[in-house]
């Protein structure tokens, strides 16, 4: 367990059968890494193959090929009690709607009992003290063990969610849209408790999401994906101020003032009958003849960056990196003193 | 309340209901429950003029998609509206059966989030405008409206329109099925078009798309659009005015961009701030304590004063109602400057 990765995956390839002999290729040769105590964001439209991904690291899907290592053992083929005890209590998974994915005729407490009594750890008073345990780390008041899911807020919930994953102290998280449905200030506070929890115990992200704004702020890498591929991997920062592949060229201006966004025409192909060269040249704003014809290998563009395209960094950003201004607080002045007479006087 | 507050509250639609595209004025939405009423909106006054596309812009449960069904009076049988709805200058309260169903077919039409669920998925997409167009004026022949169906089918920006109108709607792609939506609402030649989360369902890129044609379309004929959203990106990008809810109240309207750069309400600004692009890489996000009051709960004072990071002790016992706090903007918060002098007191709930 010396590599600076907890897990890999390489040349990974999924496909599912269709009806008529046909296949879906869903993922095509997808290698990434995630290493130690850092966020891969992993963005991409509907239908990339982002969530295909995420459900053959956590082996949840069996890949059709490629290899999965996961803290220096290779995953791919485990079955039985040897997958139990290296991944399925070593990884976890945050599920997007907390609603669906928590039983709602089981109590709190019962939701987060069950990892540790599946993998038999500890004696019910020892099971018991870590649920509460727990539940105080991520913010949940201790008496909430007793209710049930649909008595809780939407936060509230997807905290359960995420106290279920940590149960059995996982090194990696994958994350599918954990705050997809939760209000922007409901979000925040699940984002600061995510990141709060990383720096305190060293876990691992795999963040998919679609929120462009948010996996900037919580990645330390981004995984962009096209049609069942990475088109370009590399440090969070870089990659929105100097993206390498157009698509993410594209992502990246949404960030920035309307005139400078870049906005591609049509849809992403279907990925039955793929396009035989680059799966991105037919909305592309650069796409050549060569481009068509032949799909560009992901290479090393910079230190630390990858990306799939014949023409890297030529699709240029214009404008200022979107960042927000932060508003200034409202000018707040005391109540008039006709207002508390009023107040006295009701 | 008193007529004077009134009419400084809604100031911006005094030039008269012609001039306006849809006039809410202290509407009330209650749905009566066996546990007490719910009250879903909080006496909401807000205008929209004429050609212009206005945000009503709140997390969930802040009463935005009720205020559009309101409007359109599409609410759950049971729910009891009070207050005035001016919609294309026609009180919709009043109006019969039958002249609300025309207004909702032809001069009011409505986009929803999901467009798939908008469409009929057994009939062919070709067929589903007609019938709109149709409904919208029944005069329009069958060739008539198949012709108009396509037009409008490639004023949304659909590749090979006369293909696809012998298209099933599961055959198109999710940014397709939504432009086919806002054409089969443009067949009927609307005036105000209303969405109700148009591109939350979409991806980044498509949702770029489906907002670049919204904004096309208010430009060249002049549609009013109200759109409800939760989303800053949407808002920022679409909206010359916004409308901001909380808990069934509008706290805050105004222009966008003033709005955004210097929100007047604090709860405006807390949710500003609590935004991922408003902050550096990896820093702690600014959050909004606790959550907001539910439907059931009534209220003494402000909604927000509960999790209002400023907030006073009279703001727990008075209720603020929306005033004129810098030209053209308005706020309800007792605190904040500009903010007029009180003559009323507790909450008439």
């Amino acid at each position: 367990m010396s590599e600076q990765y907890v897990a890999r995956a390489e040349g990974l390839v999924k496909e599912f059968r269709l009806g008529g002999g046909r296949t879906l290729r869903a993922v095509d040769g997808v290698s990434f890494e995630v290493r130690r105590g850092e966020t891969l964001g992993l963005v991409g439209e509907s239908g990339s193959g982002k969530t295909t991904v995420a459900r053959m690291l956590i082996r949840l899907e069996k890949p059709t090929a490629g290899r999965i290592d996961f803290e220096g053992r290779d995953i791919t083929a485990l079955r039985g009690s040897a997958l139990r005890t290296a991944v399925r209590r070593r990884m976890a998974m945050v599920f997007q709607n907390p609603s669906t994915s928590l039983n709602p005729y089981q109590r709190v407490g019962d939701v987060l009992a069950e990892p540790l009594r599946v993998h038999k750890v500890g004696d019910a008073a020892e099971r018991h003290r870590r649920v509460m345990e727990m539940m105080e780390q991520v913010g949940l008041d201790p008496a909430f063990a007793g209710r049930y899911p649909q008595e809780l807020s939407g936060g509230q919930r997807q905290r359960v969610g995420i106290a279920r994953a940590l149960m059995l102290d996982p090194s990696l998280i994958v994350a599918d849209e954990p705050t997809a449905s939760l209000d922007v200030s409901v979000q925040a506070q699940v984002v600061n408790l995510l990141q709060e929890l990383q720096r305190q115990r060293g876990l691992a992200y795999l963040f998919i999401t679609h929120d462009l704004a948010l996996v900037r702020h919580l990645s330390h890498r981004i995984a962009v994906m096209y049609l069942g591929r990475v088109v370009e991997i590399g440090p969070a920062a870089e990659l929105f101020a100097d993206p390498a592949h157009p698509y993410t060229a594209v992502l990246a201006s949404m960030q920035r003032d309307p005139e400078h966004r870049i906005v591609p025409t049509g849809d992403i192909p279907s990925p039955v009958d793929r396009p035989p060269g680059c799966a991105f040249s037919s909305r592309c704003p650069l796409a050549t003849a060569r481009c068509v014809e032949q799909a560009p290998p992901l290479v090393t563009v910079a230190e630390g960056r990858q990306a799939a395209c014949h023409f890297p960094g030529e699709l240029r950003l214009g404008g200022e990196l979107g960042h927000r201004a932060v508003p200034a607080p409202p000018p707040l002045t005391l109540p008039d003193s006709e207002l508390l007479t009023l107040k006295k006087g009701g | 309340m008193s007529e004077g507050l009134l009419e400084t509250a809604s100031a911006p639609s005094s030039k008269g209901a012609r001039e306006d595209a849809l006039v809410m004025r202290d509407v009330r939405v209650t749905l009566p429950t066996g546990k007490g009423p719910l009250r879903i909106i909080r006496d909401a006054t807000f205008t929209v003029a004429k050609g212009e596309i206005v945000a009503l812009a709140g997390e969930s449960g802040s009463g935005k998609s009720t205020s559009i069904m309101a409007a359109l009076r599409l609410l759950p049988a049971g729910a009891q509206v009070e207050g005035s709805i001016i919609l294309d200058g026609q009180d919709v309260l009043a109006m019969p059966k039958r002249h609300l169903r025309h207004l909702r077919a032809k001069r009011a039409r409505l986009v929803f989030q999901d467009p798939w669920r908008s469409l009929h998925p057994m009939k062919r997409i070709g067929a589903q405008l007609v019938e709109s167009a149709r409904t919208a004026d029944p005069s329009l022949s069958r060739d008539e409206a198949r012709r108009l169906a396509e037009q409008m089918l490639t004023r949304v920006g659909i590749p090979e329109p006369a293909s696809r109108m012998n298209s099933y709607p599961h055959e198109v792609s999710g940014g397709q099925s939504q432009r086919i939506v806002i054409a089969m609402a443009l067949v009927a030649g609307p005036s105000v078009l209303f969405c109700d989360e148009p591109t939350t369902a979409l991806d980044v890129t498509t949702q770029a798309q489906i907002l670049e044609l919204l904004r096309e379309l208010n430009r060249e004929l002049g549609l009013s659009i109200v759109i409800a959203t939760h989303d800053l990106d949407v808002i920022t990008d679409l909206a010359d005015r916004l409308v901001v809810m909380y808990a069934g109240e509008v706290v805050e309207a105004g222009p966008t961009a003033e709005v955004l750069a210097r929100p007047r309400h604090p709860y405006t600004w807390s949710l500003l701030r609590s935004a991922p692009g408003s902050h550096r890489p990896g820093e702690r996000l600014h959050t909004i304590e606790g959550r907001p009051p539910g439907p059931g709960e009534k209220l003494t004072g402000c909604a927000f004063a509960a999790r209002c990071p400023s907030v006073h002790e009279v703001c727990r016992s008075v209720r603020p109602e929306p005033r004129p706090v810098l030209p053209g903007r308005s706020a309800a918060c007792l605190l904040t400057e500009g903010y007029g002098p009180i003559t009323t007191g507790a909450r008439d709930e």
